[in-house]
């Protein structure tokens, strides 16, 4: 095998896009980003209901009961039947399983991104219902619209509802969670320029908003209070629901909430301080597209300053294990999905377990923790090994003969904007004196454990 | 911004979070006047634990109109002194205060009201006030700093992370369960890593960190873990914090979070576990010690406590003044502290909420100063006011006489039916099917996926 061809500065950045909008690259992504171009890729990934999935949904109905039943078969089969904790392991899984295997990539990560901007963890049976149909009803289809629409179908949603518990705020006696948290974690953030008395007045506006079975919606206008209230400066009449809508178009379109979810989208795919210019362009976008989630994504990738970012983001633990089951193209089967969901369990990112309203953390500070690499170090050691059989890469790499070449074949998977020389000579070094039938996943174990594959 | 400017800024700001290892070389315990025998476990309840409902202010009849459903009455409650009670959910936490060595610390917090849980707990993390103050590390953190810790294990978190409250000190670790902790790399993978993270000089302490924590850990693992404790995560954060200090592995600080407080909805439902979880950990951890709990603190904060009013879910939404508890051998117990500012409406804080009159930062510079020999303490309590110590805590070196107190009498486990979901049970699925095919091919892959 040759030596692979330097990689041009443009392809670079081009795998760079692949990094930060997929869960890692590997050979087939290398290839596709190479031949779509840079551009060519983020417009393929950002429709995703134009790319075929391969089968993968239907595929995870076969062995996930739950997925596809509806809010009255779901209730049915978790409280009557007694099958509690099916759905939630169902969800867990398909999210796992489709952020590694979905060609749609983007889509699951910001799939991934709400989830965290909407946090809800499952820490009740009644949320085992509600959070799935939230997921997959509510959540999903509004990944790429407009932020107002998801806004909406978040406050309207039974599992939102239930669990900042809005379902139980009444004229008498309203409830202050939701309204805190919709302004200080969903639209405005914290110095977005509410006040308290904002906070009780919005609780006031959101009363009677509440679930009904089984997993429903439903405006309860008995329970509304129907006084005159004032929210951010302006006087909002008594109507009943169209209140609360209302006033969330009004917080959807707010210069506030343009910052905050620039800030967040530019914190997620580009570095966890984006610098002013940056957020002022995405803010921009945002506010000019009426909030769509499409556009102020496109622009935000397309900034010639993001583009020549090189890799500040340290990998998440759910990042960095589904990076090397990637890289690896690794088959999905018991031992990879295990070791997958075991060192997320040791790295604390199990999706919808998050305790707090604000979604796991995204920055360095929180996850550069020694618990946290001792994860990492044993995921990479261990699951070259485990998984040898089972990885394309590995035995694509194992029918080669010579060291260099399987050097060259690693690199074209785990590091295809290239090996440091630093890096070539430090496999060389440490694998010359290991039998040649252990080469190959020794060397993958180095790669993936390496700094290097801790940053996107 | 690429990462080699990242370094260079951070290098120039003093924002690197990363101590080198020598640091740990350097011997402990020598900064002047300090008690290098005397560790601090703090404990962190997030969400804002109701202390209305955790120490019960009976005296107070505004208590019961305010609460008209929640309000523990004087019948249920377990009497503290002629004034205040605890939850009767309580019972150990009445055992250690009878004891002599659990304190009560009423009406304190933040002096400025915040009532978002972030940037509360932010607030207290960074043992600043109000919040301009930031400085982006912790307190603890900057005062373990002082202290020099000299060994891999004197500061850590028994959780996945290392909380605000520790951060800028580059030697804390996250052990999250220590029996979970073993690296399990052969000898020739260590030292590539070692060598490859040597060239990263943003993750190499944590690189060094890894080894030298597993290395240390191997003695702790092999003591064997304390009995009485309850079956839950605070349960076990306590008994490793106790196999720390019993193994001798040079504990100073050890960091600990507990959550389930923020009680919108039906706070009655969860509330009596919460602090009964609490209270038998605590007696627990204090069986457990032995000896070593004469030169032990556990300090327990929360962000902020709650709205006097219970509002109509049978709840209570964030408030501002709450409670704060300290336990140990060195504690001047069985008393209430600090002065009640009453929950008549003109006492209230914004006309809603328990007034503070303890600043949270008096108890840690009392407990600093007085435990922990600390004399410095503006540097680490950022726009700290001082006021006279209220005598919580005993001089060093006056330990009292530790008598045996009965375990807890641990509650049953209820089964809810809905198991935690990192006990995911995979056999149940079957065997998985295939999915190779969701990869696209490699040769001209983008022709298969785009239709």
């Amino acid at each position: 095998m040759a030596e692979l061809a330097p990689v041009t500065e443009q392809l670079k950045e081009a795998l760079r896009l692949v990094e930060r909008t997929t869960y890692g690259g590997n050979r087939q992504w290398a290839d596709i980003v190479e031949s779509l171009g840079y551009e060519g890729f983020l417009d393929w990934q950002l429709q995703p209901q134009e790319i075929d999935d391969g089968g993968l949904e239907d595929l995870l109905a076969s062995f996930l009961p739950t997925l596809n039943m509806d809010a009255a078969e779901l209730y049915d089969y978790t409280i009557n039947q007694r099958n509690f904790g099916d759905s939630t392991r169902d969800l867990t899984l398909a999210t796992l399983i489709r952020q590694i295997y979905s060609p749609r990539q983007l889509f699951e990560r910001m799939v991934e991104f709400w989830t965290d901007h909407f946090n809800i963890p499952i820490n009740s049976g009644a949320l085992g219902i509600f959070k799935p149909l939230e997921d997959r009803d509510m959540l999903r289809p509004r990944v790429f619209g407009r932020f107002e629409d998801l806004l909406m179908g978040s406050a309207k949603s039974p599992a939102m509802l239930y669990y900042l518990d809005n379902f139980a705020s009444t004229a008498e006696g309203p409830n202050e969670n939701y309204a805190r948290e919709m302004f200080e974690l969903h639209t405005l953030g914290v110095d977005g320029g509410y006040t308290e008395e904002d906070i009780k007045e919005t609780a006031r506006v959101f009363t009677g908003w509440s679930i009904r079975e089984p997993a429903e919606f439903n405006f309860y206008w008995q329970l509304h209070d129907y006084g005159t209230k004032t929210v951010l400066g302006e006087t909002i009449q008594p109507a009943g629901i169209s209140e609360g809508e209302n006033l969330l178009r009004r917080v959807a379109a707010h210069e506030s909430t343009a910052r905050f979810i620039a800030t967040k989208l530019a914190r997620r795919f580009v570095a966890d301080l984006p610098e002013p210019a940056v957020v002022d362009a995405v803010a921009q976008s945002f506010l000019d597209s009426g909030g769509d989630i499409r556009t102020t994504l496109k622009t935000l990738l397309m900034l010639p300053e993001v583009r020549a970012t090189l890799p500040l983001k340290l990998k998440r633990p759910i990042e960095y294990s589904a990076a090397m089951l990637r890289g690896l193209e690794v088959d999905l089967n018991q031992t990879s999905l295990s070791g997958h969901y075991q060192s997320l369990v040791a790295g604390g990112q199990i999706p919808f377990t998050w305790p707090a309203p604000n979604g796991f953390p995204d920055q360095r500070s929180y996850w550069q923790s020694s618990n946290g690499f001792l994860m990492r170090f044993n995921q990479a050691a261990q699951l070259p090994g485990q998984t040898l059989e089972s990885s394309t890469l590995l035995q694509d790499a194992a029918a080669l003969g010579g060291l260099d070449d399987q050097i060259n074949l690693l690199e074209s998977g785990l590091r295809p904007q290239g090996l440091s020389s630093d890096e070539r000579g430090l496999l060389k070094r440490y694998s010359r004196r290991l039998p040649a039938s252990k080469r190959a996943t020794a060397m993958a174990s180095w790669l993936l454990g390496g700094p290097e594959a801790q940053w996107r | 911004m690429n990462r080699r400017e990242l370094m260079k800024w951070m290098a120039l700001s003093g924002a690197t979070a990363s101590a080198p290892g020598w640091v740990w070389a350097m011997g402990e315990g020598n900064s002047a006047g300090s008690n290098p025998g005397e560790r601090l476990i703090m404990l962190f309840l997030r969400g804002g634990a109701d202390g209305l409902t955790l120490v019960p202010p009976l005296g107070d009849s505004a208590y019961f109109d305010q609460r008209p459903t929640l309000a523990v009455s004087e019948a249920d409650a377990l009497p503290l002194d002629t004034y205040f009670g605890l939850h009767p959910s309580a019972g150990s936490l009445k055992t250690l205060f009878d004891a002599g060595e659990l304190a009560v610390i009423q009406a304190a917090g933040t002096t400025t009201a915040e009532r978002s849980h972030f940037e509360a707990q932010a607030i207290m993390e960074q043992g600043i006030d109000p919040q301009d103050l930031a400085t982006g590390d912790g307190w603890l953190g900057r005062y373990l700093a002082t202290i020099n810790g000299g060994r891999p294990l004197s500061a850590v978190a028994l959780d996945v992370a290392v909380p605000l409250s520790m951060a800028g000190l580059g030697s804390a670790l996250a052990l999250g369960e220590i029996d979970q902790f073993s690296l399990q790399l052969d000898t020739r993978t260590r030292l590539i890593l070692t060598e490859m993270y040597g060239k990263d000089p943003l993750l190499e302490p944590t690189a060094n960190a890894v080894f030298d924590a597993a290395q240390a850990l191997g003695p702790v693992q092999s003591f064997a873990p304390g009995s009485g404790y309850p079956t839950s995560e605070l349960g076990t954060a306590l008994s490793d914090a106790a196999r720390l200090i019993k193994s001798g592995s040079g504990l100073k600080a050890a960091a600990i979070n507990t959550g389930g407080w923020d009680t919108h909805e039906r706070q009655d439902d969860d509330i009596g576990n919460l602090i009964g979880g609490l209270g038998d950990a605590l007696l627990a951890f204090r069986n457990d010690l032995g000896s070593e709990w004469g030169n032990t603190t556990v300090l327990v904060k929360t962000e902020f406590g709650r709205r006097v009013y219970e509002n109509a879910s049978a709840g209570t939404d964030h408030g501002h003044g709450g409670v704060m508890m300290v336990a140990g051998g060195g504690v001047n117990g069985g008393q209430v502290y600090g002065s009640w500012p009453g929950l008549n409406a003109s006492a209230l804080s914004d006309g809603q909420d328990l007034a503070v009159t303890t600043d949270y930062r008096q108890v840690i510079a009392e407990m600093l100063s007085v435990r922990f020999g600390q004399t410095d303490l503006n540097d680490i309590l950022a726009g700290w006011q001082p006021q006279d110590w209220q005598g919580i805590f005993r001089p060093i070196g006056e330990s009292p006489v530790l008598s045996a107190l009965a375990a807890p009498s641990l509650a049953p486990q209820q089964g809810s039916g809905f198991g935690p979901a990192n006990a995911l049970d995979f056999s149940a699925i079957g065997p998985l099917p295939r999915l190779q095919s969701a990869f696209p091919n490699t040769t001209n892959g983008q022709q298969r996926l785009i239709r």
